[in-house]
């Protein structure tokens, strides 16, 4: 019987999906070794999220509420996984690799002396081992990895994206266990989050991307491509030539100097292909170009290429979209 | 005979010996200051060996130094820098007669041939004027016609005074002089001392006809002082020459505090100037570097002594500024504010390097050095050092012969190697160099694919084993993988093969040379792919190589061979222009049109290749050359060299829009050009600009004019 804990992320009271995809793969894993899920959660004011946990299976949660936990911190959110840890003794241990995930899971694999298995695109347990694969070489190919033989703890970190996040069948008790931190010791504070323009997806950590080109022919267009971003889930990128002219902020850039990005689907509206653009995106796995000249490098890249007026093509996308939702 | 100045007394004071005491007062403080200039070139930086070819480097004194070679591209600068640099030479001579004096009143010249002194008396009249001319043309410059270039400088105007007092104190001096010895001559007459006074008379009037012959304006300024009373000509004569004396003391002693140094300095620097070829970086050992954990340069006493006398050598005149891409577009890099600012760092803290280095004292020195200000990011902006393009344009401007490429790339080194502080984006960069030889991290196996669909063959040096290549294609990366550098790759392609020229492309084989890393400062990329190509190119026995990207070719011509490999080197247009000289490829086809040429950096100032394009170009029919204002040496950078091609260019305006708006300004149809980042670079311009003046590789445009062969 072994147990696994799963660490959640909130943001603004607000549980990440990312995190309930990580619990969901948890509770599937737990019900194989035949152990209990258990989450851990760190924050200020948090205490209302244990049930949603509850819901995906967790048997307890356990909580670290505590002002100067308000905002992240590699060593307070770390010092609460490890009291949960301490509190549960999983033989598991799961984190989702986003940018928190990836600070907290090493160091509390550093303090406990195991290993972590990063980045995972697939996981499953045989024989009480984790065993799963990770993409290397840009995705180009995976490599099979499992933990050394008779670590005591198991720590790996799902990619965000790639499991499914679902409810139990039966909700579980979601006990509610507070956290004892003591007095923490907490040397490198963040000071404040500034976030850009809220509620868009970083381009950078996209599944999708919609990217705008000179082609769209000023700022006024982008309504136009964020029609079909919120349809599809997907980020706004822009191309050079969009940002250098003012059109966009720089962190929606996708290319050589600005974001390289490999996502599932990349919609390029109105983007020639200059090698500079290529290069930020030439691994992503679909790519669908539009442009009105037929010439343009970007169709050599492209899976799916339409020749025509982005102005009229991205609206009935856009509407074909929403049917399909429907 | 006159009384010298030298030979009164003062107060009971003997001349000579106060003038013994003013001389060595200025020599002690002058080698005082001198040596503490030596001891700070000297300190710090790693050795450099600039005494190899010393016939080459007196040369380069004489064509730059004494012939002032490059100071006529001012013609007004260098009409009034001639004349005060032609004066000082002469008046050298005059100097040294001038302490000879001091120190032995009356005993003649032993050391100046009889006949010799009058011809040097009539130049050192004219001199002393024309010298003078030169000052007033320079405070004019200065104040009255000014040039953006020159920034207001107190130091300037004084120096300027300076060599001014020196010239009307010696006039005056010598005036006041020959007005005394007139007064003189008559009066003995009267005295009616009959035969030894007649002899003198004679004498005297001789004196004063040879005075009217060898020293005209001094004679005809005497002339005017003839009114005066003998002790006011005697005042006059007196305070000029002391006057005179003192200013020449003043004026040596103040040089090396001050901008002017460069009197002194010049011509040294000249004559250890670099003599490599303009585009070569200086390689260093990686693994040494490494033990020493120390790369590139932080601390502005690291640079080499010749980098420092660079330093001292900097006249601030700000030729460099005019025309430099980076200033031009605002941005914070000017190479004349660069080099100031490098001088200012050495010489503040100059008493601190100095007590450190000779290890003498309490550790106060080194205290006060740990505490000062830093030379990246305090005297120097991290934005400064990540602007420059490297185009060269400043040392083709700077007439003292100061190189400043090498010193930005120190900098860059230190920052990547050292610190793995650079802009964000040279990371892709470096990163797709490293893993698949290419900037832009394509996929390495596609590097030969641009040749697929050609209607003849292109045969890798592995498919061609045994048979005879006559030359290595190097495509480089953007003729492998940009678009338009790929159509260009084939345009090179069928001139080589309508010539009947057997060559061969190393395909996969080939990486990126490192050029782009190299100038980013990352040195061990850069040494690492440039040992792997001239590995593989020595395993093909190549011996010659034709090439596109005047990047590849500065660092396969001019930077491989400090890594054992030596090859002979040609840019596509000088192949082809041989080839079609040679009757070996006819060029007949063409429709009328005009065009521009934009002179890429690296194959113009870096490497003296302006003809070869032109050439070309002027053989394809139907095609009319029409210069641009800034061309050939002067030509403007399109913003790309330097690694800035992969940086993004976020201060003030953009470099190839600049460049693109005079482009347009020429008015032609198109615009050739021989670098396929030129060609990025200004395509990009055209669109962002919605311009009209459409780039074209000359190599296309040669191809285009080949005879339509059927079938």
């Amino acid at each position: 019987m072994s147990n696994v804990l799963v660490f959640i992320e909130q943001r603004d009271g607000k549980i990440r999906k990312s995190s309930l995809e990580a619990l969901t793969l948890g509770y599937s894993l737990s019900k194989k070794s035949g152990g209990f899920l258990g989450a851990v959660i760190a924050g200020s004011g948090i205490g209302a999220l244990a049930g949603e946990l509850a819901a995906y299976g967790a048997a307890k949660v356990f909580v670290a509420d505590k002002p100067e936990l308000q905002l992240f911190s590699s060593e307070g959110y770390t010092a609460a996984l490890d009291a949960a840890w301490a509190a549960f003794q999983p033989s598991i241990v799961l984190a989702s690799a986003t940018a928190m995930g990836r600070d907290v899971a090493p160091r509390f694999a550093a303090r406990r002396g195991v290993s972590v298995l990063s980045d995972m695109m697939t996981l499953d347990v045989a024989n009480g081992r984790l065993i799963g694969e990770r993409p290397v070489y840009s995705g180009k190919a995976r490599v099979v990895v499992t933990p050394a033989p008779g670590a005591a703890i198991q720590v790996a970190t799902p990619r965000p994206n790639v499991f499914p996040a679902s409810k139990a069948d039966v909700a579980a008790a979601g006990e509610v266990v507070p956290l004892d931190l003591g007095t923490l010791k907490i040397r490198a504070k963040v000071v404040k989050v500034e976030a850009a323009e809220a509620g868009e997806i970083d381009v950078a950590e996209a599944d999708k991307i919609v990217t705008g080109g000179r082609g769209i022919k000023g700022p006024d267009s982008w309504p136009v491509l964020r029609a079909l971003c919120h349809e599809l889930g997907a980020a706004l990128g822009a191309s050079r030539a969009a940002v250098d002219a003012g059109w966009i902020g720089h962190e929606h850039q996708v290319g050589q100097t600005g974001k390289v990005v490999s996502p599932s689907l990349y919609v390029a509206c109105g983007v020639s292909g200059a090698i500079q653009h290529l290069a930020g995106m030439g691994s992503s796995k679909v790519i669908v170009a539009i442009n009105k000249d037929p010439e343009a490098p970007i169709f050599k890249v492209a899976t799916y290429g339409i020749v025509g007026d982005l102005f009229q093509i991205v609206p009935a996308m856009t509407e074909a979209a929403k049917k399909m939702k429907a | 005979m006159t009384v010298t100045p030298a030979q009164a007394t003062y107060l009971g004071f003997p001349g000579t010996l106060l003038f013994a005491l003013l001389l060595l007062a200025a020599l002690v403080f002058f080698t005082y200051t001198a040596s503490r200039r030596i001891q700070l070139l000297t300190l710090g930086g790693t050795p450099e060996n600039r005494l190899d070819h010393p016939f080459a480097r007196l040369w380069n004194m004489v064509e730059y130094g004494f012939l002032q070679r490059k100071m006529f591209r001012d013609p007004y600068a260098g009409l009034y820098h001639a004349l005060i640099f032609s004066g000082f030479l002469v008046l050298l001579l005059r100097t040294s007669v001038l302490v000879f004096e001091g120190l032995f009143p009356g005993a003649g010249l032993p050391f100046l041939p009889a006949g010799f002194w009058e011809g040097y008396l009539l130049v050192k009249d004219l001199v002393l004027v024309t010298t003078l001319a030169g000052v007033v043309l320079a405070l004019a410059r200065r104040h009255v016609v000014k040039r953006e270039r020159l920034d207001p400088s107190f130091d300037a105007d004084l120096i300027l005074c300076l060599i001014g007092l020196l010239m009307v104190t010696d006039l005056g001096a010598g005036a006041a002089r020959m007005a005394l010895e007139a007064a003189k001559a008559p009066a003995s007459i009267v005295a009616g001392m009959k035969t030894a006074a007649a002899a003198s008379a004679a004498a005297a009037s001789a004196a004063l006809a040879s005075n009217a012959l060898w020293e005209p304006l001094t004679y005809s300024l005497s002339k005017q002082f003839s009114s005066l009373s003998l002790s006011s000509l005697q005042a006059i004569y007196f305070g000029c020459w002391w006057a005179h004396v003192v200013a020449i003391f003043v004026f040596g002693n103040y040089l090396p505090f001050a901008k002017h140094f460069h009197v002194i300095t010049a011509l040294p620097n000249l004559f250890f100037g670099k003599l490599e070829p303009a585009g070569k970086m200086a390689t260093f050992d990686i693994e040494k570097a490494a033990e020493a954990e120390k790369f590139g340069v932080s601390k502005v006493e690291e640079f080499t002594w010749k980098q420092k006398l660079d330093m001292f050598t900097c006249t601030e005149c700000g030729r460099c500024r005019e025309v430099c891409p980076t200033h031009l577009t605002g941005k914070p890099l000017t190479p004349k504010g660069f080099m100031v600012d490098l001088r200012n760092a050495l010489y503040t803290d100059a008493d601190a390097l100095i007590e450190a280095d000779a290890g003498r004292g309490d550790g106060s020195a080194e205290a006060r050095l740990s505490a000062r200000r830093p030379l990246i990011g305090g005297w120097i902006d991290e934005a400064t050092i990540w602007a420059c393009t490297t185009c060269r344009y400043c040392e083709h401007a700077c007439p003292v012969g100061i190189t400043y490429i090498d010193k930005i790339t120190d900098l860059r080194r230190h920052l990547v190697l050292e610190k793995s502080e650079f802009p964000k984006e040279a990371q892709t960069a470096f990163n797709g160099m490293e893993r698949q030889g290419n900037p832009w991290n394509l996929s390495a196996a596609d590097r030969g694919a641009w040749a697929k669909d050609l209607p003849f063959p292109v045969l890798t040096m592995a498919e061609a084993g045994d048979a005879k290549v006559e030359v290595l294609f190097w495509v480089g990366c953007a003729g492998s993988y940009e678009e338009r550098g790929k159509r260009v790759s084939r345009a090179l392609a069928r001139l080589l093969n309508e010539a009947g020229v057997t060559f061969a492309i190393l395909g996969t084989e080939e990486t990126c040379t490192g050029d782009a890393a190299r100038r980013l400062g990352n040195e061990y990329l850069f040494q690492t792919l440039a040992q792997r190509n001239v590995e593989t190119m020595k395993g093909y026995g190549v011996t010659k190589i034709v090439t596109n990207c005047p990047h590849c070719f500065n660092t396969l011509a001019n930077e491989y061979p400090d890594f054992g490999g030596t090859f002979e080197v040609m840019h596509g247009t000088e192949l082809v222009a041989r080839l079609v000289r040679e009757g070996r490829i006819g060029l007949v086809n063409g429709a009328p049109r005009s065009l521009s040429f934009h002179d890429p950096c690296y194959l113009g100032r870096h490497n003296g290749v302006y003809d070869a394009p032109r050439e070309l170009l002027n053989a394809i029919p139907g095609i009319a050359l029409r210069e641009l204002p800034r061309s050939r040496e002067n030509g403007m950078c399109c913003g790309a060299g330097g690694g800035r091609m992969w940086l993004e260019e976020n201060i003030g305006a953009r470099v190839n829009q600049a460049r693109f708006a005079e482009i347009e300004a020429n008015g032609t149809d198109g615009v050739g050009v021989s670098c396929p980042f030129c060609m990025v670079m200004l395509g990009n311009a055209k669109t962002e600009l919605s311009g009209r003046t459409e780039a074209f590789d000359v190599l296309e445009l040669a191809a285009q004019a080949l005879p339509v062969h059927p079938g």
